[in-house]
């Protein structure tokens, strides 16, 4: 059996090109981290003019377009932000017993459905990534869990990018063994 | 025998911002819980709204605050990967608890109901 646990830790982002200093706890039992797995969810409510609207003409002409009523799809003009990029900022995670950054990624908002893949369906299934999205995996390190302390830094993209303030939480799991003896 | 099977429990949601806490009892024969995989009626719903704690056994699994979109595979993924791998879990006394969390998020709140998978080995001589 996996004996492994999940630390949680969510950064709040609120102005453009913010940058955060955190630190992420590690149990007293943390024998290994073992993988780092982040999220992202914006703040706010996305105004949707209405349920009807076109499906994007991804594929070959094939005439005109159906109509849905199915699902919103964020690629019409229907949001408040008509044009979403998914990198969103950047994180980097240090053990206080190590030198040098152990983990440095981009934070992406999968939503952005920038890697979707773009089948022309003939049907009213639209990409979205809630239906067509893929499976999240979780990312592998190998840090020694005698540190008592991760040091973080998350620094905003999305809104220094756009230029106004854009709020959001990023969600930062740490996952790790546990101790033999102190299970 | 051991032989594969695959349950499915709901959980209800019917008021927006609210934890809905909920328990699901294994069959007794089930002898370990290998994967998992949540979806939902409204599955825009649970990607933008929803995160849970989830235990089995009383051992926690997934922490509170733990994002349902982690849960989830679309369509793009093959339907035998689609399942969280959970490598072998003991079931102990049987009891598989939910404690699911919508938040408010991107998307107005509409009545939705979460479906939780588990992919669990059964052994037919118990």
């Amino acid at each position: 059996m996996k004996k492994q646990r999940c630390i949680v830790k969510i950064i709040n982002i609120s102005r453009k090109g913010e940058v955060r200093h955190f630190q992420v706890k590690v149990p007293e039992n943390a024998k290994v981290i073992t993988g780092i797995e982040t999220a992202v969810r914006m703040k706010g409510l996305v105004s949707i003019s209405n349920n009807s609207f076109t499906v994007p003409n991804i594929g070959p002409d094939i005439g005109n377009p159906p109509v849905s009523d199915f699902s919103p799809n964020p690629f019409t003009p229907d949001f408040d932000i008509p044009i979403m990029r998914s990198l969103v900022g950047e994180l980097k995670l240090q053990s206080c017993e190590e030198a040098n950054v152990f983990y440095a990624a981009d934070i992406t908002d999968p939503s952005a459905q920038e890697n979707l893949d773009r089948i022309p369906t003939p049907s009213a299934i639209i990409e979205n990534v809630w239906t067509h999205g893929y499976k999240r995996e979780l990312e592998e390190v190998l840090v020694d869990g005698n540190t008592t302390v991760l040091a973080g830094l998350y620094k905003d993209k999305l809104g220094a990018m756009q230029n106004r303030d854009v709020s959001y939480d990023v969600f930062l799991y740490v996952w790790y063994k546990l101790e033999n003896k102190k299970q | 025998m051991i032989k594969t099977i695959y349950k499915r429990f709901d959980l209800k949601m019917t008021e927006a911002a609210k934890t809905v806490s909920q328990s699901f009892e294994l069959d007794k024969n089930i002898v370990a819980v290998k994967g998992l995989y949540l979806t939902a009626d409204r599955r825009d719903l649970l990607y933008f709204r929803g995160s849970q704690r989830i235990e089995i056994n009383k051992d926690e699994l997934f922490p509170e605050d733990y994002l349902s979109e982690l849960l989830m595979s679309g369509l793009n993924v093959p339907v035998n990967a689609r399942y969280y791998d959970l490598g072998t879990v003991d079931p102990g006394n049987k009891i598989v608890k939910m404690d699911f969390k919508d938040s408010n998020g991107q998307f107005p709140f509409t009545p939705y109901t979460v479906s939780l998978f588990l992919k669990c080995d059964k052994d037919d001589s118990k």
